[in-house]
């Protein structure tokens, strides 16, 4: 099953609503560990997201994401501005000029925008980051892809294991970022970039779900 | 001319910035530019504003980019890839402290220089700062004559050894010609800066009165440096004496034919043939005639290599990692360059003997006064003096003495081993080490310990005349050396050195993983380390973290303390080694019982409950602020923390925030940059210091247990003292309830707890404190594999338990006897 643009949009909307949903849960976390603005600054993005889709919805998939990662570079303050923005700059390179893309491009994308935020932020699996829903989520989606599943099988493996990840930042020390700074004491809270890479990543599925049922 | 941008999160500090560097530019037209805070006026770094900073601030000379911190990095650099090639390529980013570099950037740049040099000079302001800090020395004044100073040593091991090489040391500081007597015992005046002179003339025992003699246009000065040494009584340590007492002097067989008992040094199982070590020596030329001249130039060349194959030496050696080693060859080229050795050899071949013969003879006499000295540090010093002549004299008659020739895997035994000798084993074939001589500090036990050899030392005179080949079974753990083992044994041995192996690999490889108990707990396992080369073996052996950082090393075996600086480049070391790992520096940790020769100190009846550790610090504060000073400064770039031992009341804390505080303001005012966020813990140590946990938990930001101290206080026993081993064990359920109470105080605040005693790495110890709800072990390095696989084992929620239970037991042994009953230990 191939993925086109109208996806990759609706992608977008749907992320953007649960970034909206979550945004107080998302505030919460960081305000434990951080400087309490993550969900505040992922709204804020995605609302510009919206915003620019109009003009750009009739290019192709790269040129697309390219615009949201300007909109998420020019409005979101913190990490999570050049972190994602990088990371849809990455996928962007990969999906240039594509109206229409396979699951293996889908991981292609993904893997290069993990690349991106590990090649911006410096941080590896552990250190209680984004990085740690990303990449065991991208590990799933390739065993389920090497595998011959369905894009929804790949999807719901990568979510699952997003929310594994996610979940798994709690008992970590954050040695990246703001967090670091609090040492022992960022021990026992859920890191809040891993909680909205999840978030990502159910919003592609959701999308999945929606056009298969 | 260059363009400057200053990135920051709020608007405000970047148009400060600018500000403040525009004032450097005398009136130059340099573009500076602010790219500060976010559109609507919250913090933050935007990305426009910085993209568009730097365009502004473009000239063709490029443009230098100085940031705050996170995100304003990575939003710079997500700018400079957007921007096209020709223009990247003239942009550079700096890591220089944001103010500082800014006002040394624009002052650079308004000079016309270059982008690479308007980055230098930013990013060394912190250099330049602390050159101005040094003060400039004080003029000597000059004064001729002979000059003498008596004086009575009162330090406990007298002018010998430690105290006889700081005493050269500080005498060599100097141009006056100095030497010391001593009037007690009517020795001849030995030359105060010839440490083998010293070590034969220049010795005298504590009580006993020198003169010192000073002549020269410092004498004064010299005389003045000796005697305040003398009277600081060179800062002894316990801790030495303790390393020399550990010496075997000769084993004993037992009594079951055919075994050997010794000291281990290096673990293992090991079945071999053994080859014993026979020490060639060189024959003379007797009789014939010599011309001195020729002779003495034979000498001179002889040195002049020697010294070059021990740098030679020193290097290979160095760059296995291990300096104790090198620090050996230190010494051997410093004998080497010694003016009284050399100048008898001289005056000896100036007479008419060959130069073979005058070194050995001085070799002779000096090693045999060396041997008199009765300690076992001066006894090591001899044979290293006989390996030095070993040299000298292989060199001067082309003969090849070093070598041992080795052709099959064998047990290598010899009454000691030479420093060069062991240096130049092939230590594929040699796989045990077994000597008559030596201690466990010995260098061949310093080697054997380095390469992974199993080992033992001091196994008797006896073993010398096994015949080579015997086969011999040598089992490192215990110090036995068995001849003509069973077959069944030889079995045995071989099973136990695979899985012993196995194991040691197995858990080497799981140590680079973190570790959780099987609810997923986190226990952080972290390392003990007491000076710089340890620290990268630490992570070697898997250390997440440093979480215990003793600095004594930077304090002890010296005669000025060290500087702001030294102490800053020492923990900069650690924390660019540590990266972003956890690293406690814990501050200066000395008193009575170890004196340091430039801080006075009383006399005490008990040192251990006197004036020691941060009750030390409190009489002399700039000690502390030495130290919080470079630790202040080195955490700019890395996770460094630092606690303070033998706390025992909350004044003492509040008196070093206090200290803290000064410190970054004299920080401030001098504008070197330094963190602001730095974590203070305590040292829980003293039984008061547990007991008050709760109330102490909010003023510091983490604990750390000293087991070993506070079993001493606790049990009110010295640990060293034979006749308690009954009661010294930190399993004993009173130490164990004051560490429970500790994590129950620490935690209430949300504050973590760690272990940094010696219990930390022992296996029946780690099951109870984790059950204990402590957060994080530290240990010596070697033990942190397996105290890994230990938290693996075990869920926290069964640990909990059994701590509960090991908490009502009576004794530390019912302790023991539990824990390794329910552990399966």
């Amino acid at each position: 099953m191939g993925i086109t643009k109208e996806d990759v949009i609706k992608f977008l909307e749907k992320a953007a609503d649960l970034i909206k949903q979550n945004r107080d849960y998302l505030t919460q976390l960081d305000s434990a560990i951080g400087d309490a603005d993550h969900g505040i600054n992922m709204d804020r993005g995605f609302t510009k997201i919206m915003s620019t889709l109009n003009s750009v919805k009739d290019k192709d998939i790269g040129s697309i994401l390219r615009a949201c990662s300007m909109a998420l570079v020019s409005t979101v303050g913190g990490a999570a501005g050049p972190l994602y923005g990088t990371a849809f700059m990455y996928a962007a390179k990969v999906l240039d000029k594509k109206e229409e893309i396979a699951p293996e491009e889908l991981y292609q994308a993904l893997k290069a925008a993990l690349e991106g935020i590990q090649l911006r932020g410096k941080a590896t699996e552990g250190e209680k980051t984004m990085v740690d829903a990303i990449a065991p989520a991208l590990r799933a989606f390739e065993e389920k892809l090497r595998a011959g599943a369905s894009l929804k099988e790949m999807l719901q493996s990568a979510v699952e294991a997003a929310e594994r990840g996610k979940k798994n930042t709690i008992p970590m020390k954050a040695t990246k970022g703001r967090a670091s700074y609090l040492g022992e004491r960022s021990i026992g809270h859920q890191d809040p970039g891993a909680t909205s890479s999840y978030l990502l990543f159910k919003a592609m599925l959701d999308v999945v779900e929606e056009k298969g049922g | 001319m260059v363009g400057i941008v200053i990135v920051s999160h709020s608007e405000k500090l970047a148009e400060g910035v600018v500000e403040l560097a525009k004032q450097m530019t005398g009136g130059k037209d340099v573009p500076i530019k602010a790219a500060g805070g976010f559109d609507d006026g919250s913090l933050g770094t935007s990305y426009e504003r910085i993209y568009n900073a730097i365009n502004e601030a473009y000239t063709e000379d490029g443009v230098l980019v100085l940031m705050d911190l996170g995100s304003a990095i990575m939003t710079t650099q997500m700018c400079l890839e957007n921007l096209p090639e020709e223009k990247r390529k003239k942009i550079k980013l700096c890591n220089a402290p944001l103010v500082e570099g800014a006002v040394a950037a624009a002052a650079a740049a308004a000079q016309g220089l270059s982008l690479e040099e308007v980055k230098e000079r930013a990013e060394s302001v912190n250099l330049v700062k602390l050159q101005e800090e040094e003060v400039p020395p004080e003029e000597v004044p000059l004064k001729e004559g002979v000059k003498s100073v008596e004086i009575q040593l009162i330090n406990p091991s007298g002018l010998h050894a430690r105290p006889a090489a700081l005493f050269v040391q500080v005498a060599s500081q100097f141009k006056s010609k100095i030497t010391v007597q001593n009037i007690t015992s009517k020795k001849p005046p030995a030359d105060a800066k010839s440490i083998m002179d010293m070590a034969v003339n220049g010795t005298a025992e504590k009580g006993e009165w020198i003169r010192i003699i000073a002549e020269g246009e410092d004498a004064e000065e010299a005389l003045r440096a000796l005697k305040e040494l003398v009277e600081s009584g060179f800062g002894e340590l316990e801790e030495g004496k303790g390393k020399a007492s550990t010496e075997v002097e000769e084993g004993e067989a037992l009594s079951g034919e055919g075994i050997f008992k010794g000291t281990p040094v290096y673990p293992g199982y090991v079945v071999a043939p053994i080859l014993v070590y026979k020490r060639k020596t060189v024959k003379e030329g007797v009789g014939e005639k010599f011309s001195s001249d020729e002779e003495l130039e034979k000498f001179r060349e002889a040195i002049a290599k020697a010294i070059n194959e021990i740098e030679d030496l020193k290097e290979k050696v160095s760059k296995n990692g291990d300096p104790k080693v090198a620090a050996i060859f230190d010494f051997h080229a410093m004998v080497l360059k010694d003016s009284k050795f050399i100048s008898q050899i001289e005056s000896l071949i100036k007479e008419g003997f060959s130069s073979r013969e005058a070194v050995l003879k001085v070799v002779e006499e000096w090693a045999s006064q060396l041997e008199k000295q009765g300690t076992t540090l001066m006894k090591e010093r001899s044979s290293d003096l006989k390996d030095i002549g070993n040299r000298v004299l292989r060199i001067l008659s082309g003969e090849d003495l070093s070598g041992i020739s080795i052709e099959e895997k064998v047990i290598l035994v010899a009454d000691e081993l030479l420093p060069s000798e062991t240096a130049s084993l092939d230590r594929n074939l040699v796989v045990g080490i077994a000597t008559a001589r030596g201690g466990t500090t010995s260098h061949a036990a310093i080697l054997a310990r380095m390469w992974g050899i199993p080992s033992i030392v001091g196994l008797g005179e006896r073993i010398l005349s096994l015949p080579d080949g015997t086969v011999a079974a040598l089992n490192g753990f215990s110090g036995e050396l068995i001849v003509n083992p069973s077959q069944e044994l030889v079995e045995d041995f071989k099973s136990k050195e695979e899985a012993r192996r196995k194991a040691e690999s197995r858990l080497l490889v799981q140590a680079k993983e973190l570790a959780f108990t099987l609810d997923k707990r986190r226990v952080e396992i972290v390392a003990n380390v007491g000076n710089l080369d340890t620290v990268s073996e630490a992570l070697d052996y898997g250390a997440e973290g440093i979480g215990l950082l003793r600095t004594e090393f930077l304090y002890v075996d010296r005669t000025e303390m060290p500087s702001e600086e030294e102490q800053y480049m020492a923990y900069l070391k650690v924390a660019e080694i540590m990266g972003d790992r956890l690293v406690v520096i814990r501050t200066l940790d000395v008193g009575g019982d170890k004196p340091l020769p430039y801080i006075p100190m009383e006399k005490e009846e008990n040192p251990f409950l006197g004036v020691r550790a941060i009750r030390l610090q409190r009489l002399h504060p700039d000690l502390l602020k030495n130290q919080i000073k470079a630790i202040l400064r080195a955490a700019v770039k890395g996770n460094l923390k630092f606690m303070l031992p033998m706390v025992a009341a909350v004044e003492e804390i509040r008196w070093v925030k206090g200290i803290v505080e000064e410190c970054k303001e004299e920080l401030r005012r001098k504008g070197v940059a330094f963190s602001d966020k730095v974590e203070m813990g305590i040292m829980v140590e003293i039984p008061s210091a547990a007991i008050m946990s709760d109330v102490l938990g909010r003023e510091v930001d983490f604990f750390s247990i000293g087991t070993n101290d506070l079993t001493q206080y606790t049990l009110a026993c010295d640990r060293g003292n034979k006749n308690l081993n009954y009661l010294f064990d930190s399993l004993d359920p009173s130490i164990l309830r004051l560490i429970k109470m500790t994590v129950e105080g620490a935690h209430t605040h949300g504050k973590w707890v760690g272990v940094c005693g010696e219990m930390a790495g022992e296996r029946e110890a780690i099951p109870v404190l984790i059950g204990l709800g402590v957060d994080e072990l530290s240990m010596n390095p070697r033990l942190i594999p397996q105290a890994k696989d230990m938290v693996r084992r075990f869920s926290y929620e069964e640990l909990r338990s059994l701590a509960e239970e090991v908490l009502k037991l009576g004794s530390a042994k019912e302790v023991r006897e539990l824990v390794v009953k329910r552990c399966g230990l």
